[in-house]
């Protein structure tokens, strides 16, 4: 079974963005690069929702590379790029089949609301945090809210040397 | 003026919420086989705590002895309403803006203050510029809903790392920042 990873960068408030979309917070460096780097080599497909394309667009890229990029939208007419898949149908259930097919790691792009849905029908396996030293008070959440409850095991805490901290959790199945 | 620190010490689930919507915490209650997080040395180092209201009448305020947690420690309480029947020894109520306490506070001998929350009294002395450190330890849990560790409205506060981040055998890290000013 195909790991899906859903994560990010987030501030200590958990949020991934200003009110604004502005992420003018977020740091990057050689080591964050590499750590991003590292994790692209064990997945082959990005998941988003239109939201989270949306940004990617605007951001000048429109599709992450190297990778097969799918996007969860009713009314989305097209897409710029070849890479890029508009997903119709119901987005656990389209991500469900993807997971038993063969392949690599599959990674929950952007913001809560795809998340949300995915971690309602159990389908996240682990979940990443590069979090940032800063409080941002309000902005786009990491989560939405959620009706239920998740247990989680630690896999990873380190520090990096910009200050911001890497944790990540694999989520305990029920 | 003295070195007396003010610092939120809180545990948080792994989604970032400080209690459930009904300010419960009992996902908090986990099998000690940690220890005590630190919070023993963390405790001697203090002897006040500040409270909202809230947060205050959900522990404090039902629990009989009422002045909580000895004699050497004070209480004080943030609130616009002051509390209807007597309020228990060790226990102030406070209505005064947030920079003209804390300047008091701190201008008058002592250990370091915890913060204990919740989110409301954290955000106005941030806002005030009255928070000193953050020691939060993220339980490996997702609650899916809750209160935030800070009543949302805008911020931008810069923190940097105190210590290098803990992680616990049974999955809770603790992170110690400073804020910067």
């Amino acid at each position: 079974m195909r790991t899906v990873t859903f994560g990010g960068a987030n501030s200590l408030d958990n949020y991934i963005a200003r009110k604004n979309d502005d992420v003018d917070w977020l740091m990057w460096d050689k080591e964050v690069g590499a750590i991003a780097g590292k994790f692209w080599k064990t997945i082959d497909t990005v998941v988003m929702g239109r939201r989270t394309y949306e940004v990617t667009v605007k951001s000048g890229s429109g599709a992450y590379p190297g990778v097969k990029n799918y996007v969860f939208s009713r009314t989305l007419k097209k897409v710029a790029h070849k890479q890029v898949e508009i997903v119709r149908e119901d987005a656990a259930a389209f991500l469900r089949k993807l997971k038993s097919k063969k392949g690599k790691g599959i990674c929950v792009m952007g913001g809560g609301i795809l998340a949300k849905s995915l971690f309602d029908a159990d389908l996240i396996d682990e979940v990443g945090f590069n979090i940032h030293p800063v409080l941002l008070g309000s902005g786009i959440p990491l989560f939405y809210e959620m009706k239920k409850q998740i247990n989680l095991e630690l896999k990873e805490c380190k520090q990096l040397q910009n200050g911001c901290v890497v944790v990540s959790y694999r989520v305990k199945h029920l | 003026m003295s070195d007396r620190k003010i610092i939120v010490s809180i545990a948080t689930s792994a989604d970032g919420y400080i209690a459930r919507s009904d300010g419960g915490i009992d996902w908090l209650n986990r099998p000690r086989t940690a220890g005590d997080y630190g919070m023993g040395d963390f405790f001697k180092s203090i002897d006040a705590i500040l409270w909202g209201r809230k947060t205050y009448d959900m522990t404090l305020g039902m629990s009989k002895k009422g002045g909580g947690w000895g004699s050497k420690i004070k209480n004080y309480v943030f609130t616009h309403h002051p509390p209807r029947s007597r309020v228990p020894k060790g226990v102030e109520f406070v209505n005064e803006p947030v920079k003209d306490f804390a300047t008091r506070l701190r201008s008058a001998p002592g250990k370091d203050i915890w913060m204990m929350g919740g989110g409301g009294v954290i955000g106005s002395f941030l806002d005030a510029g009255e928070l000193d450190e953050f020691i939060i330890h993220v339980i490996p849990i997702f609650i899916g809903e809750g209160i935030p560790l800070i009543a949302p409205h805008k911020l931008n506060v810069k923190l940097s790392l105190l210590s290098t981040p803990h992680a616990y055998p049974d999955g809770v890290v603790r992170m110690h920042y400073g804020v910067e000013k």
